[in-house]
């Protein structure tokens, strides 16, 4: 340490990248760096990030404050994030921000506690910018992929919260950024599974309107519940939680006739006890099929008659819901059965699929659009 | 030596030579280096202590010695700081590890106040007042050996006990160059005051002036004249005018390098001032960059400028025409939010 200690510190300090106190402080700082592009997938189950630096993370949309001092001394954070909120959801208040794939505080389903809601949002917004390893000194551009028909509000909400954290951000859809993602922007019918909701997008090779895409909620929560329903309903006696029965889904789906047998242990008056439970996975897994089938055909029906039969044979399977095992064989026998046609392709990257539809929508958005937006 | 419930002797836990509490203090500095926690360094003493000595005998310097150990012991203690301390002679040194120079402050302070108000005594009577001296590791000089960061409370404690005693000293950066100005200060003051009590003395011995040259001269003139009781007189009243003269002269000379060392000693007093301060200012600096130094600086985007779509895209014509909707959808979206909030506004 030399005697200029002063001058030594000030060349020196980096700074909390990650955090930006407003977007006109961020503006005032020169930032001469480089250009960090963010392609963000807000997930209702989870929330992945793809940078430009090579970064890419997906945490679990879960937010945790330590309940009180004891909690937060044992817990030694004030905030918890993705699993490890999970994991010490007992201490904590625990929140998961999103639902339906938007803002739970802005959805029109009640909710006691907006504000913690708008909160933990905005703190899982930038904590997952900040996973992404921003530099102080470089300009960060977003593109944050939003249902199909996610509404103004909520979408005034994502942005409002991501606004703390980014130089500039865009909303776009999220079906499409996956399209986008692969290059694939003609005759293409993307379904994009989640956990709240799954998104149909319709592509032809424009950039598709209200008409080429549709949501619904037959998605992942919705397999959870049914699953949990007919193992209620078979095994009684059985003690489980939602969050257990995720994460059975998560581990055994599949929807083949010839799946394995799934033996779980399960408490019963606190002992674990085995349940087959391979039926009840193939039937709840199964129940998403004719929901999506429906919303294929709705979009196969309206499309140009002479482009139809392309797009039945170019239906892209994303998101978390396609790692169901045989789902794209379920949706092609459906397809056949009722439309006559069908081949569904299941994307590479089922994470990441979204958000790196979005980095590269961010790569390619012209510079002064980015400008404007500021 | 106490027993337990069947009557055979409990251990006493072995009691370590100096030479032993050293080598583990050392380990600790080494451990506080290597895994970049801060370590404090206290050094205390008892204000003349050889004054006691002489005073109350030979015995008195170990009594007093033995309660600062104490009054150490003690309040650390009771507010909850661990370290391990080890007395040889007159000093007693303390090593605090996972300490901030704040907290080792806070310790400081409240043995003061504890000497203060328990006004410990020596066998005369005489109450004991203690100084300590403390450096941290936070320093190059202080981090890169222990002796080092002993040395550095050495002098700390040093500065404590001359600068009045009773008081509480941190080592810190540039400690070296104000000390440098205060021993420059000291000799320049010493200089003044010789300088000026020769001027002063000078100065107000009329009667040197007397052999002063242009008293000389004006003698040796009338020397030469016919010396009658008239030209005696005027030769005084000469002499008296030009005694006065040189003398309000010699006083005006006097009192302007007077002023010019007051105003040279003043200055230092300022520099000492001024680089106490930044001291402050730098040690918060150094807390503040040692608590960020956990911090991800970022991984740096492989783009140095906004890229958009590439020209040989066969695609191109129709990504813009996409990338020109959703950037239009999103102005728009803002828009209308402005709109909206300025209509409720």
């Amino acid at each position: 340490m030399t005697k200029n200690t002063t001058a030594d510190i000030g060349e020196t300090t980096g700074g909390n990248a990650a955090t930006k106190t407003s977007g006109t402080n961020a503006n005032a700082t020169k930032k001469d760096g480089g250009v960090l592009y963010l392609g963000v997938d807000l997930g209702t189950s989870r929330t992945s990030i793809a940078a430009s630096n090579g970064q890419r993370v997906t945490i679990s949309s879960h937010v945790g404050y330590p309940k009180d001092v004891v909690a937060r001394k044992l817990l030694g954070k004030d905030i918890l994030f993705g699993d490890e909120a999970l994991q010490h959801r007992l201490s904590c208040r625990f929140y998961r921000p999103l639902a339906s794939g938007v803002l739970k505080a802005t959805s029109n389903t009640q909710t006691n506690d907006v504000e913690g809601n708008m909160k933990a949002a905005a703190d899982l917004i930038r904590e997952i910018i900040r996973l992404a390893k921003p530099r102080s000194d470089e300009l960060v551009y977003a593109v944050i992929g939003v249902p199909a028909e996610a509404a103004i509000h909520h979408k005034d909400a994502i942005i409002k919260a991501a606004r703390e954290s980014v130089d500039s951000v865009m909303l776009c859809s999220e079906p499409f950024s996956v399209a986008y993602g692969l290059d694939m922007l003609d005759d293409v019918l993307v379904i994009d599974i989640g956990a709240g909701t799954t998104d149909l997008c319709r592509m032809h090779g424009t950039m598709p309107e209200e008409s080429d895409q549709l949501t619904n909620t037959y998605a992942g929560d919705y397999v959870d519940n049914r699953l949990a329903e007919l193992i209620q309903k078979r095994y009684p006696q059985a003690q489980f939680t939602t969050q257990m029965v995720k994460e059975i889904k998560e581990k055994f789906s599949n929807i083949s006739d010839t799946m394995p047998t799934v033996v779980v242990d399960l408490p019963v008056n606190g002992k674990p006890t085995p349940f087959d439970i391979t039926d009840e996975i193939r039937t709840a897994c199964r129940s998403i099929v004719p929901h999506m089938v429906d919303g294929l055909a709705k979009l196969i029906a309206t499309f140009d008659p002479e482009f139809q039969e392309r797009l039945k044979n170019r239906v892209l399977l994303a998101g978390g819901g396609s790692m169901i095992k045989g789902l794209d064989t379920a949706i092609e026998r459906e397809m056949h059965e009722r439309l006559g046609a069908g081949k569904v392709l299941r994307i590479e990257e089922p994470v990441y699929g979204g958000s790196n539809g979005a980095l590269k929508i961010a790569h390619d958005m012209p510079g002064e659009y980015w400008e404007k937006l500021k | 030596m106490t027993s337990d419930t069947n009557g055979t002797a409990a251990r006493q836990a072995p009691r370590l030579s100096i030479t032993q509490m050293l080598g583990v203090i050392r380990v600790e500095f080494h451990r506080a280096r290597t895994q970049r926690y801060p370590l404090c360094c206290l050094m205390i003493a008892v204000d003349g202590l050889d004054a006691v000595a002489a005073r109350d005998g030979w015995q008195a310097k170990a009594t007093s010695m033995s309660a600062a150990y104490d009054l150490l012991k003690r309040i650390a203690r009771e507010h909850g700081f661990i370290g391990m301390a080890v007395q040889s002679g007159d000093r007693i040194m303390a090593v605090f590890p996972n300490t901030p120079t704040d907290r080792m402050g806070q310790l400081g302070n409240y043995l003061l106040e504890a000497g203060r108000a328990l006004a410990i005594t020596s066998a005369s009577g005489q109450a004991l007042v203690f100084s300590l001296g403390a450096s941290h590791n936070l320093l190059a000089e202080t981090n890169s050996s222990f002796e080092g960061l002993v040395e550095s409370a050495g002098r700390a404690l040093h500065l404590a006990t001359q600068s009045g005693g009773g008081r509480y000293v941190m080592w810190r950066e540039a400690e070296s160059e104000i000390e440098a100005l205060r021993v420059d200060l000291a000799a320049a003051s010493k200089s003044f005051r010789a300088e000026q009590e020769t001027l002063e003395e000078e100065a107000g011995d009329a009667g040197g002036l007397q052999r002063a040259e242009l008293v000389d001269k004006i003698q040796r003139i009338f020397s030469t004249v016919t010396r009658t009781p008239e030209i005696e007189r005027l030769e005084s009243q000469i002499v008296e005018l030009a005694v006065a003269e040189l003398y309000e002269e010699r006083r005006k000379a006097v009192a302007a390098q007077m002023r010019e060392h007051a105003r040279q000693v003043d200055k230092l007093e300022r520099r000492i001032a001024k680089l106490t301060s930044v001291i402050g200012v730098t040690e918060e600096e150094l807390a503040r960059v040692m608590a960020m130094k956990m911090v991800d600086p970022g991984v740096a985007s492989i783009f140095k400028t906004v890229q958009g779509l590439r020209g040989d895209d066969a695609t191109v014509q129709a990504k813009k025409a996409m990338m020109s909707t959703i950037f239009e959808q999103n102005l728009a979206f803002q828009k209308n939010k402005d709109t909206q909030a300025v209509a409720v506004g």
